[in-house]
């Protein structure tokens, strides 16, 4: 590839891009805007991700989390018609600041140690799905035989779990209308 | 071109199905068509929660003779996702058992509170196909979607009761706390294929075995992580906070099932999870300094918070934390007399628990979200016979000889102490020795206590139906006759090796 030099420019431009906008996040006080920058950050993982050979996951990093579920999350927001620093002007308590930042900071020491410590991050595995591999057969197939092959069993016994939680949701729901209509019918008899 | 392709993929095909071997996964795969079958069932309109409940059963007994059918050798299947060996199976066997008795005790239960909802049992099936995927797995990847499986089936048979609120907070405040379980799993299992580059138990332990455990950072953080997740899932302490409430709003029947199977199958994923890492030398000692910290906590404060419980469920909630404490100290001694010892206190602990919450079911006619020791004064004398059985599972779970707790405790303890964990031994002991005490006050207040004139509880209504009577007389059989011949099943117990 002859624009193998842009890669690192474009690593720092999306890498940047991602802290920013989740800063931006937590720093925002109305919550919808604070959803649309979750989309940006969402966007620009996805840069990362094409970076690194894997169109596949930045496709789904898109459809899924951009599309998908922050639609819902705005949905929501929408829904409880929450204004803008409707959640942030509550006092909280100072023992729980100190606490959480106490964490955040000791996780964030973990962390750091973790990848200074020593050379893990080179001896880390490596996966089997080299960037030749990915270059010679796509991305798309490789992930589709590995899930259909590999991976099949997780993969139906996810369709399981969804069935479940269908069934779960309508038996919950159908409990909750059917109350209503008993209370109704009674109101009824009532008059 | 195109042939090319076409054959290797029929190549593909071959070595694919070739390697799946549905037969090992027999069980699992019964169990939740059924769930599927119970559904289409509750399409009918009356007679469905009767029939449901009848096919249930069945399906179960089928489950656990093809349990049967795998053999006894180690045998993997779907690309070493699956491991089925006699660990497993004994695990099945387990299942299928809670659940059996779990519908038989359900039934009557379900009508008189009016939720009779027929696909109650289609949940409790695909509950049960999700513990034989989780203890079956050699893989966390099925291990976790297992695990989903079972949480999601239990959140809407804990909240199922809609009309009382008590029974959706439980559903919910389980839902939440299982989902904060479930993200310290997941991260902890990211952690683990980050520093081994698999999911795979067999590959785990490779890299654990080559590249000594305690040097790589990533591996260590991912185990502690799993172990916590799972902890919440056994509620031992410090994750234990969402018990009691859970416990005392969920239905009875689903609280036999709540309290005793996912536990189990949390162990049964743990101790072979655990055993991949048991050559790794040397041990790494803040891995089993956190075992030991969360058995001694969770026999000693179950066991405080019991004292002074005066609502029963509750008492039974914190009684159970502590039940799971005594088989965290056989999981802290990593042998394998302390597997096989833990595997007869699950089968002790299921007669007991499963034998208690029936009778709490049958006792409590219509008020059972409030009952406290107080409702069991002078019982004796009303009801002689429900008291006598409810003496013996009290007494049993106490670990009095010669009923079937005081065999699993001592089979526990005398493990732990061939281990040289002598101080967890001694800790154990005390601490059943006190929890006899508040077993013991609900004897005192049947026998020895006049019965309360107002109490609002009418101990003369209690009516019993065969079903009921049936997982009662079972229970009661077996702890009394596996009390007093506890050699045989231990024996089969010990046979097996992970």
């Amino acid at each position: 590839m002859e624009l193998t030099f842009i890669k690192p420019f474009m690593f720092y431009f999306f890498a940047s891009l991602t802290t920013g906008s989740a800063l931006m996040v937590v720093i925002i006080r109305n919550p919808l805007y604070s959803a649309a920058m979750l989309v940006l950050t969402f966007f620009s993982l996805a840069g990362i991700y094409v970076l690194l050979n894997s169109e596949i996951i930045a496709v789904l990093q898109v459809f899924v989390y951009a599309g998908a579920i922050m639609v819902l999350v705005t949905f929501v927001i929408m829904l409880l018609n929450l204004r803008s620093g409707a959640l942030i002007n509550k006092p909280t308590h100072i023992i729980r600041s100190v606490v959480a930042v106490i964490f955040s900071f000791l996780l964030f020491i973990c962390l750091i140690s973790i990848f200074v410590s020593g050379n893990q991050v080179e001896n880390a595995p490596k996966g089997v799905i080299t960037a030749a591999a990915i270059e010679s057969e796509g991305s798309f197939q490789l992930f589709s035989r590995a899930l259909f092959s590999e991976y099949l069993l997780p993969f139906e016994l996810v369709s399981l779990l969804l069935t479940v939680a269908v069934i779960g949701v309508v038996v919950l729901i159908r409990g909750i209308s059917g109350a209503e209509e008993n209370k109704q019918a009674k109101k009824g008899q009532g008059r | 071109m195109t042939e090319i392709m076409t054959d290797t993929i029929s190549t593909n095909l071959q070595t694919i199905i070739s390697t799946m071997r549905l037969g090992l996964l027999a069980p699992h795969l019964i169990v939740s068509m059924g769930g599927i079958l119970l559904m289409l069932v509750s399409l009918l309109k009356k007679a469905a929660f009767k029939i449901n409940a009848f096919l249930a059963i069945v399906v179960l007994g089928i489950a656990s003779v093809c349990a049967l059918n795998t053999g006894s050798d180690p045998q993997t299947g779907f690309n070493g996702m699956i491991k089925s060996d006699m660990f497993s199976n004994v695990f099945i066997w387990i299942y299928c058992a809670t659940g059996i008795f779990t519908v038989l005790i359900s039934h009557k239960y379900m009508e008189r509170r009016k939720i009779n909802v027929p696909e109650y049992y289609s949940l409790l099936l695909f509950a049960v196909s999700g513990l034989m995927f989780m203890t079956s797995a050699s893989d966390l990847m099925i291990l976790f979607v297992g695990l989903e499986i079972l949480s999601v089936s239990l959140f809407v048979m804990a909240g199922i009761d809609i009309h009382d609120l008590r029974s959706t907070e439980a559903g919910l405040k389980y839902f939440l706390m299982s989902v904060f379980a479930s993200a310290f799993l997941l991260f902890g299992i990211a952690f683990v294929y980050g520093a081994t580059g698999s999911t795979e138990y067999s590959a785990i332990k490779d890299f654990a075995l080559s590249n000594s455990f305690g040097r790589s950072p990533y591996l260590y953080a991912g185990v502690l992580l799993v172990l916590g997740g799972m902890a919440f899932k056994i509620s031992a302490v410090p994750f234990h906070m969402w018990t009691p409430d859970v416990y005392q709003g969920a239905p009875l029947p689903v609280t036999a099932f709540l309290s005793t199977a996912p536990k189990i199958a949390s162990f049964g994923f743990l101790f072979k999870f655990m055993a991949q890492f048991q050559n790794v030398q040397p041990y790494p000692d803040l891995l089993e300094d956190i075992v030991i910290s969360l058995a001694v906590l969770s026999m000693i404060v179950g066991n405080l918070l019991a004292l002074n419980q005066e609502d029963l469920k509750r008492m039974l909630a914190y009684s159970s934390i502590t039940h799971m404490g005594y088989v965290m100290t056989a999981f802290a001694s990593r042998s394998d007399t302390a597997i096989s010892a833990a595997l007869f206190y699950f089968a002790a602990y299921i007669f007991m628990n499963i034998g208690i919450f029936a009778v709490i079911a049958v006792i409590s006619e219509n008020n059972d979200k409030n009952l406290t020791l107080e409702n069991f004064r002078g019982m004796a004398q009303k009801k002689p016979a429900m008291a006598f059985l409810f003496m013996i599972f009290l007494f049993s779970l106490a670990g009095i000889p010669p009923l079937i707790g005081f065999a699993a405790k001592f089979f526990v303890f005398s493990a732990v102490i061939q281990s040289g964990l002598y101080g967890l031994a001694v800790i154990g002991i005390l601490n059943s020795a006190v929890s006899a005490y508040y077993y013991l006050r609900v004897v005192i207040n049947m026998y020895l206590k006049a019965p309360e004139q107002d109490s609002g509880f009418d101990l003369n209504a209690i009516k019993y139906g065969m079903a009921e009577m049936l997982a009662i007389t079972s229970c009661i059989a077996a702890i009394i006759i596996l009390g007093l011949q506890p050699t045989s099943l231990i024996h089969f117990f010990e046979k097996i090796a992970l």
